[in-house]
């Protein structure tokens, strides 16, 4: 199962209603947060999808099980659009040439749970940018690198992990949106 | 986001079907953010009307055509098989059965999402329907108010 913040019964449902459900419930979502849309209507996955880049808001993707197709929706967030602060920063290809080379390095992606689960690198490991203070178990001085959709919030998670006493934390840039390299589905 | 966008739709058609694809459209839209405005012309206009018969003084005329025409959504007819008045009805049960809204269920919702729903005066006249027949908080207008939101519109529709 797939953590969301927001769950909308659209079963049985006929169009437009699953849209015009999902709309009503997307004005309580907080930006940023994920909502799973679950419909039985066949062409609920194309008109979603649609609709969510149309509003601005990111399509993470759809499971199907029992005839039940759920879609998952992450609300846009305007606060991604800020300036990144922290100093320390690698390439997507840096990145890349790191993890052909096998380096030792821990790769954080501090996307939501969902996004990480329709496709992320193969080896890193999912922690929310909500959960982080939960979490940080690693060793002080492993050589981490954060990455999620656009630098944004692993900019913010790169200057907590600082503050929490870690000393080799490095910025992914610009993170998910720009790779193109190999992707691993987790569902 | 930029600037809300518009769809305009011009129901010209009194049959249900034609009806109900023109609100599927227009609640679409509204869930799209848009601005939607229906503008209900000629036959159209019979899905604005009040079940119940409301009384108000006409002409031997009008009355002739409030009697002809349906009297509210749920009583139009479709544009093919419509098999004097059975089609209506089986349309109505596949509807049910695939958990579909109906055209009054469609109008409520459209309400609901603040579409703007206008009858054309001019052919009320024409048809001979008044303001007291017509279900509550719609918009009254002409030609060039219809143009208005139509001209800066999006999408564009006559059903």
């Amino acid at each position: 199962m797939i953590q969301t913040d927001m769950v909308v019964d659209a079963k049985g449902l006929a169009c437009p209603m699953p849209i015009v459900k999902t709309r009503k419930a997307m004005k309580e979502l907080a930006s940023g947060n994920v909502m799973e849309v679950q419909a039985t209507d066949k062409g609920s996955t194309a008109d979603l999808k649609a609709w969510a880049t149309s509003a601005g808001h990111q399509y993470l993707g759809t499971t199907e099980q029992d005839g039940t197709l759920t879609h998952y929706v992450r609300k846009s967030n305007s606060d991604e659009i800020q300036d990144k602060t922290y100093p320390y920063v690698v390439s997507n290809e840096e990145l890349e040439t790191l993890l052909t080379n096998r380096a030792e390095i821990v790769l954080l992606d501090v996307r939501e749970e969902a996004e990480y689960a329709f496709g992320h690198i193969p080896g890193a490991k999912s922690v929310p940018l909500g959960d982080l203070d939960a979490d940080l178990s690693m060793d002080k001085d492993s050589l981490i690198y954060v990455i999620c959709r656009s630098g944004s919030r692993s900019d913010l998670a790169a200057q907590k992990l600082t503050n929490a006493g870690f000393v080799n934390v490095i910025n992914v840039v610009p993170g998910m949106s720009g790779w193109n390299g190999v992707l691993e589905k987790s569902m | 986001m930029s600037e809300t966008k518009k769809t305009t739709i011009v129901l010209f058609s009194g049959e249900y079907d034609k009806a109900m694809a023109a609100y599927i459209i227009a609640n679409g839209a509204a869930a799209y953010d848009h601005e939607v405005t229906i503008f209900h012309t000629f036959w159209g206009l019979n899905a604005l009307r009040k079940e119940e018969l409301v009384s108000v003084k006409k002409g031997l005329l009008e009355k002739l055509f409030g009697k002809m025409m349906p009297r509210g959504a749920d009583k139009m007819g479709i544009s093919k098989m419509n098999f004097a008045g059975f089609g209506p009805k089986m349309i109505k049960h596949v509807i049910q059965k695939h958990n579909a809204m109906t055209l009054p269920q469609l109008i409520d919702l459209a309400q609901e999402q603040d579409i703007k729903l206008v009858a054309c005066t001019m052919t009320m006249d024409l048809l001979g329907l008044q303001q007291e027949e017509l279900i509550e908080d719609i918009e009254y207008a002409g030609v060039a108010a219809y143009l208005a939101d139509a001209q800066d519109g999006n999408v564009n529709l006559f059903i």
